[in-house]
Order: C-alpha cells, then sequence, then structure tokens
C-alpha cells in the first residue's frame, strides 16, 4: 500500500479514537457530577437526620433560655444532700474540703485515685472509685447502682484550649457522658455547672485573659446541650466566683490560680441550694 | 578453580539473601481479644486492664470499614496510660489502618500532653514513645514504657507466628 495512505488511514483512525475517547470523557465527567452532588445531597440529609436522632430527646419541651436554674428559696442542705458530684479535679476537692454533709468522708464524689478527669471520648469507659463499695465501676454502672436524684457534673477546664475550638467534640462527648446517665438511670436530673474562672495559666498555652474568654465561651454552649434533653439544666455556679475582671478572686484561689479554696466551695453549693431544681421545672 | 570458588560463594550469598528475605508468616484466625489477653498475661504488671467501650477512640477516628475486629485495654488507674490497641483488618489494609493509628498517638499527645504534663508528667514519656506494629492482618499500638512495649508486641509476634 502506498505509504501515504497508510499515513492517511492511520491519522484518520486515531483522529476517531480519539474523538470517541473524549466523547466518553465527556459523559463520564457529567454524569460523575451530577450522581457526586446528588449523593452528597442524600448523604448531607442523612447524616443530619442521623445526628438528630442520635444524641437528644426530640423533641424537648424547653429552651435553650429556660434551662438555666433560677433563684428560688434556700432549699437547704437536705438538697445537696441528694446530690451526686462528678467532674474534674475541682468537683474531686469537694471532698478534700470537707464541705459535704460528710466532710472529708463524703460517699457524694465520685472520682478515682487520680482526683481528675477529662471530658473526652473515653469518659464512658474510664472509671470511678464507687464510694460505698470501693468498686471500679463505669459512671453509668455507678449510676445504675446508686440512682441519684441529681448528678452535678462540672468539665471543661481540662482541655479548655482545645474545647475552645473544637465545639462540637465538647458538646459530643458531654451528651455522650450525658446519654450513659440517662440510660443507666432515667429518672435522674443532670446539673451541669457553667466551667469555673481561673486567675493563673499554670500549663495552659492562652493566658488568663484567653483563657477565661474560653471559659466563657464553653459557658454559652452549656444551655444547648442542657435544652436537647427533658431532665438536664445548667446552673451558673462559676458566677460567684469571678472578681470584676472576670478572673478567679483571689479570696477563692487554692494558690494555684485553678483550684479553689474552702470558701469557694461553700459559695458553690450556697448558690446550688439557692438556685434549686424546682419540680415543675 | 578460581572462578569455581567465586560461583560458590555468590550462589551461597544468594541463598542467604533469600533465606533473609523470608517473609514473616502470621496466623489470621485469632481473635483480637485473645491476643489482647495473651499481651496482658505476658505484662503481668500487677495493672488491672479494662476494654475500652466502642466510642473510645471516637475523639480522634472512627474504625474504618475494613477493621473487622478491635479491642483497646487501658489501664484502670488514669495516674497510668498504659494502653494497648489491636486492630484485625482485611487484607491489604494493614498499611493503612497503621497511619490512622500513628495519627491517634501524634494527635493525642499533642491535645492532653499538658494536661498530662500537669497531674502525671511522668507518664508523658509513655505516649510520646508510643509505637505501632503490623502482624500480618493485625495492627497493634501499644502506649506503654520501653520494657512493657517491648514485651507486649514480642508477645503478639509470638502468638501470631505460623509454626511449621
Amino acid at each position: 500500500m502506498d505509504p501515504n495512505k497508510q499515513y492517511r488511514i492511520f491519522a484518520m483512525l486515531l483522529t476517531v479514537i480519539l474523538v470517541l475517547a473524549a466523547v466518553c470523557l465527556l459523559l463520564g465527567l457529567t454524569l460523575g457530577i451530577v450522581k457526586t452532588a446528588y449523593t452528597d445531597r442524600e448523604t448531607e440529609t442523612e447524616s443530619d437526620t442521623e445526628t438528630d436522632s442520635q444524641t437528644a430527646d426530640m423533641p424537648t419541651s424547653i429552651t435553650p433560655q429556660e434551662v438555666t436554674l433560677k433563684e428560688t428559696a434556700d432549699a437547704g442542705m437536705a438538697y445537696i444532700d441528694e446530690m451526686i458530684f462528678f467532674g474534674e479535679s475541682t468537683t474531686a476537692h469537694l471532698r478534700a474540703r470537707g464541705v459535704l454533709s460528710g466532710g472529708t468522708e463524703t460517699q457524694q464524689v465520685w472520682s478515682d485515685s487520680s482526683g481528675t478527669r477529662m471530658l473526652s471520648s473515653k469518659i464512658t469507659s474510664e472509671t470511678v472509685i464507687y464510694p460505698p463499695t470501693g468498686e471500679q465501676l463505669t459512671v453509668a454502672q455507678a449510676c445504675e447502682k446508686a440512682k441519684p436524684t441529681y448528678l452535678v457534673l462540672s468539665f471543661g477546664q481540662n482541655g479548655l484550649v482545645n474545647f475552645a475550638s473544637d465545639k462540637d467534640t465538647y458538646i459530643k462527648n458531654y451528651k455522650r457522658l450525658i446519654d450513659a446517665v440517662r440510660n443507666a438511670s432515667p429518672d435522674t436530673k443532670i446539673i451541669l455547672q457553667t466551667v469555673y474562672p481561673v486567675c493563673a495559666q499554670g500549663n495552659y498555652s492562652a493566658d488568663v485573659a484567653t483563657l477565661n474568654q474560653y471559659i466563657k465561651t464553653l459557658n454559652s454552649w452549656l444551655p444547648e446541650i442542657a435544652a436537647a434533653y427533658n431532665n438536664v439544666r445548667v446552673a451558673d455556679t462559676a458566677s460567684v466566683l469571678r472578681d470584676a475582671d472576670g478572673k478567679l478572686a483571689s479570696s477563692f484561689d487554692n494558690g494555684d490560680g485553678q483550684h479553689l479554696t474552702v470558701s469557694a466551695y461553700e459559695e458553690i453549693l450556697a448558690y446550688l441550694r439557692t438556685h434549686a431544681w424546682q419540680e415543675e421545672e | 578453580m578460581m572462578k569455581r570458588m567465586i560461583a560458590a560463594m555468590l550462589s551461597l550469598v544468594l541463598l542467604l539473601s533469600f533465606a533473609a528475605c523470608k517473609k514473616e508468616v502470621y496466623a489470621d484466625n485469632i481473635k483480637a481479644t485473645d491476643l489482647a489477653d495473651h499481651a496482658v498475661t505476658a505484662l503481668n504488671d500487677g495493672v488491672t486492664y479494662l476494654p475500652a467501650d466502642s466510642g473510645y477512640l471516637d475523639d480522634y477516628f472512627t474504625a474504618p470499614d475494613y477493621v473487622t475486629e478491635s479491642v483497646i485495654y487501658f489501664a484502670s488507674d488514669t495516674n497510668n496510660l498504659n494502653e494497648l490497641g489491636i486492630y484485625k483488618v482485611s487484607e491489604g489494609n494493614a498499611e493503612k489502618m497503621e497511619t490512622v493509628l500513628k495519627d491517634y498517638l501524634k494527635s493525642s499527645l499533642e491535645k492532653n500532653q499538658s494536661w498530662y504534663d500537669s497531674y502525671i508528667p511522668e507518664e508523658t514519656p509513655k505516649l510520646r514513645d508510643a509505637e505501632v506494629k503490623v502482624f500480618g492482618n493485625y495492627v497493634v499500638y501499644a502506649i506503654f514504657d520501653a520494657k512493657d512495649r517491648t514485651t507486649v508486641f514480642d508477645s503478639i509476634k509470638g502468638k501470631l507466628t505460623a509454626e511449621d
């Protein structure tokens, strides 16, 4: 065959192949884009629905504006006696300060030997020393045994800097804990304390003003958490600890700018007594 | 003569290199929980280990679809950071899981170091030096001191190594 003719045939075939390939690519991209968008919308819708159903009562009868416990008459120490406290070291120290009815032998504070805790995805696996028996139990297991009337929680100082930029994790882990408690003891009323202020940087990577701003941010999220449930409320106990600048008042500082004196805990308990959970709430 | 000697030496070197390259064969039918129990027994450190619930590492990752089985044991005393995780994965996914777990360890250190340094500074090196190892389709992370880490990995490897 004439080489020129061969060349022409080859060129023609190549052109046909390239055109076919281009058409297929175009079709593939077009269909792919449409399918992906639809799938994304579907996935988004599904995941939205999934999120809604996973974490809360649907619907609740209370709004974020209504969940903060309001001022009441003094409910007395008998009201405090019905509470179990679980949280970070500032909660564990309720025992050491001897301010509850049982003094330093109180069985109302749940903690482990470290005396501290962080609100992480591990919170429902980690254990506390269950005071009546000395057993190591998860908080859910302890609630199942004790069926406390009130469970007072306090989390946010440990991990503060990370939480301040990761609202989802803070809320998700708080809800994880609340869900575990509610499954174990549905009648327990849960009170979320506002995060206490600080007046020293300690090992944090931010300065005091920034830390207290972070604390204010976390506290603004608590009503959203509480409003997702019918039996969770917020107690703004941190309000009695702040000075005019929003820092931990020096008279309440135990020396490191983060932990509290006996008088601080007395103020906290007084706040709880005078902002008691009313039955109709 | 010299040529024969060189040929013989090269053959020997080749033979030895084949032997060195022999791939370790790991069992694939042992439950992750059994491996973890075996490792904890080998540790014999007097520490109580508890099994973590399914959401334990949700702050860091969701177990990928290729994970067929997993178990995490952690020291019941939160003053002790000892933690062991075993993930069994489907064929060909061990390296991917290794990366996921290395990222978890790195992220955990970044997130928690300042808190740990405040309360349990002697424990932070365990997390800093934590390792991930692959044994066939089993990917294991260990947060322990150096001696216990070796014990954990050696015990798991021993359990998984196929015997002729």
